[in-house]
């Protein structure tokens, strides 16, 4: 399987935010990611962009938000590849992150956006 | 009467200023990601996405200040992209660790080459190369050349040298598992 090409330590945190999130119904778009690993947008943003050329992660985009007078977001998710991936440097780099207990509270806040979605779902 | 038509004016501007901040974060946020990324579908999706992030911040100030944070990491992008353009393809593998590609060292030495043992087991060596490779290298001229005899200034060493032939190359020069030099 091939890892992340650089290890670093916003990368671990991007990467936890996405595994914690795995148990809620919590969905992650940049900005919560940001909010949540409390990193700069082109951090974060050069984190996604590296997990997607690996295929760990994927991005789908919203139909419309559901607050009307907001412009549409962009989901992200683990690919079962980086399931895999994230879980395994996780282990090996963050144990403690991987605690079932932590799971739940890392999503905790982040907003869901099914609620809002119209029937046919995401683009 | 003029300062406080200065200070009207003033507040006029400071207004206008940031009225428009917002509307400047959002061309600078996308005029960023056009320029941060080559693949024009990535580069389109992020523009739009990073407006919406922009968006969604609290604040006019903070709005244009979050866009100039995107706009000097693609300035650093483009920088690094264009040094790197100008790099051989053995400086951007050698920086990119991508060592797969590279040549290999009987390719570049295809009559072998002179290397020299500097590690403190000559005669451990010795024996390793002749089970594993099948040659001697001691039977080289400059196996075993005692160096500054001579010097008052400088101890005597005995120097190790040998020619490696190429199909050996990479296997007892090319990487870190004897101390060899050149």
């Amino acid at each position: 399987m091939a890892g992340p090409p650089r290890v670093t330590n916003p990368l671990l945190d991007v990467l936890e935010v996405f595994i914690g999130t795995l148990h809620s119904d919590a969905d992650l778009h940049g900005w919560a990611i940001m909010k949540t690993t409390k990193r700069s947008g082109p951090t974060v943003y050069g984190v996604l962009d590296r997990l997607e050329d690996i295929g760990w992660i994927t991005g789908e985009w919203e139909i419309r938000n559901p607050d009307p007078s907001k412009p549409r977001r962009r989901f992200y998710r683990l690919t079962p590849t980086g399931l895999a991936g994230a879980t395994e440097l996780l282990r090996e780099r963050r144990p403690q992150s991987l605690r079932p207990g932590r799971h739940a509270q890392a999503g905790h806040g982040l907003p869901s956006w099914r609620d809002g979605l119209p029937q046919g779902g995401i683009a | 009467m003029i300062a406080a038509l200065i200070s009207v004016v003033l507040g006029l501007l400071v207004n206008e200023c940031c009225d428009v901040s917002p509307w400047c974060a959002d061309k600078l946020v996308q005029w960023s990601a056009y320029r941060r990324y080559i693949d024009p579908v990535r580069a389109a999706e992020r523009a739009e996405e990073l407006a919406a992030l922009i968006k969604a911040r609290p604040g006019k100030l903070l709005k244009l200040f979050s866009a100039v944070g995107f706009a000097s990491s693609a300035i650093l992008v483009v920088c690094r992209r264009e040094l790197d353009h100008h790099r051989t393809p053995q400086e951007r593998q050698l920086r990119t660790g991508d060592n797969a590609t590279l040549p290999s060292w009987a390719s570049l030495f295809p009559s072998g080459r002179k290397v020299y043992y500097e590690g403190s087991d000559p005669d451990g060596f010795l024996a390793q190369i002749q089970a594993e490779f099948g040659f001697n290298p001691a039977r080289d001229p400059g196996w075993a050349v005692l160096l500054n005899d001579d010097d008052e200034e400088e101890a005597p060493f005995f120097s190790y040298g040998f020619h490696c032939p190429a199909e050996h190359l990479d296997a007892i020069y090319g990487n870190d598992r004897f101390p060899m030099g050149s």
